[in-house]
């Protein structure tokens, strides 16, 4: 708060220094229709790899401004696709631009996004959803890889038909 | 709203007194990209392994030497069998099953925290084991 001085002006002397807010003038978000994702459909092919892809290399965008939403539908597959709620594969995560092939041990650095492995007879999502998904923020599509699990400690299995989605913004 | 007072000076008297907005100079996080997360990690918790069982550091349950956190880290139960789960709780003496979140098949959880290590997960014996998938910031 200002003061006067003994003149009666006002004096703002006492006020910590400051400068203009940061990006005071760009778009506020909160007035403004946000922006629609990319949208791309990974279709049958994808999951006869068992190496990781970064997400630029799945897409071909180079770049995002808040993130990449990775979803993992329910299989189509035959067998697989009844009851819905049976995911494809084991789906991971690696950050850092990382690729190559799925090495799976429990020190990986990767995060698996389905919350039920896909083994035959036990696929059934736990929650009864036929989808899951994770959101990793990041401004830079080649640092997020994803790669499906093969046959491994996890008990996963290849082969299925899976539908990826994926959302970059 | 100001008045203008006896010598036509602008007088703020009548207003509440305030202070800076906190932070006012930092980055306004409605418009950055949010931190990428640099936690992540899968690690089975087998009730058979007897180095498992009982509580532990997430950061050393994970292999982590780095194990900072700015905001937090999810949990993911990615795999489980129906009987099998887990305790996690805030890292303290005397830590307890008691003062502890149980996550099970299909469980999920955010904890904010500072440090990996500063959540303790507790594996239980007499179970077949779970599945942890964690990322974090």
């Amino acid at each position: 708060m200002g003061d006067l001085d003994a003149q009666g002006n006002v004096d703002n002397s006492n006020l910590p220094a400051y400068k203009p807010r940061h990006n005071a003038n760009a778009t506020d978000i909160r007035r403004s229709v946000g922006v629609a994702p990319k949208v791309f459909f990974l279709e049958k092919g994808f999951e006869s790899f068992s190496i990781f892809k970064t997400i630029e290399e799945l897409t071909e965008e180079t770049t995002c401004t808040e993130g990449v939403e990775i979803v993992i539908r329910g299989c189509t597959n035959g067998a697989f696709s009844n009851p819905s709620t049976i995911r494809t594969g084991s789906y991971f995560v690696k950050l850092g631009g990382t690729t190559g092939a799925v090495d799976i041990d429990n020190s990986s650095e990767i995060f698996q996004i389905t919350r039920k492995q896909n083994k035959v007879g036990e696929a059934l999502d736990p929650l009864e959803e036929a989808s899951e998904g994770i959101f990793i923020p990041t401004n830079d599509p080649s640092k997020v890889a994803l790669g499906i699990g093969i046959t491994n400690a996890f008990h996963n299995i290849a082969g299925s038909f899976s539908q990826i989605e994926l959302r970059i913004k | 709203m100001s008045d203008l007072g006896a010598g036509g000076t602008v007088d703020y008297s009548a207003l509440p007194n305030y202070t800076p907005r906190y932070k006012a100079n930092a980055i306004d996080i409605r418009r950055t990209v949010a931190p990428t997360p640099t936690q992540i990690g899968t690690k089975q918790f087998l009730a058979d392994a007897a180095a498992n069982v009982g509580f532990s550091g997430a950061g050393d349950a994970f292999g982590k030497t780095f194990t900072q956190l700015n905001s937090g880290v999810l949990f993911r139960v990615v795999d489980s069998a129906s009987t099998s789960f887990c305790h996690v709780g805030i890292s303290a003496a005397g830590l307890a099953v008691s003062d502890c979140v149980l996550l099970e098949d299909g469980d999920e959880i955010f904890i904010p925290a500072e440090d990996l290590n500063n959540i303790s997960i507790f594996s239980n014996p007499g179970t077949a084991g779970i599945t942890l998938s964690m990322l974090g910031e």
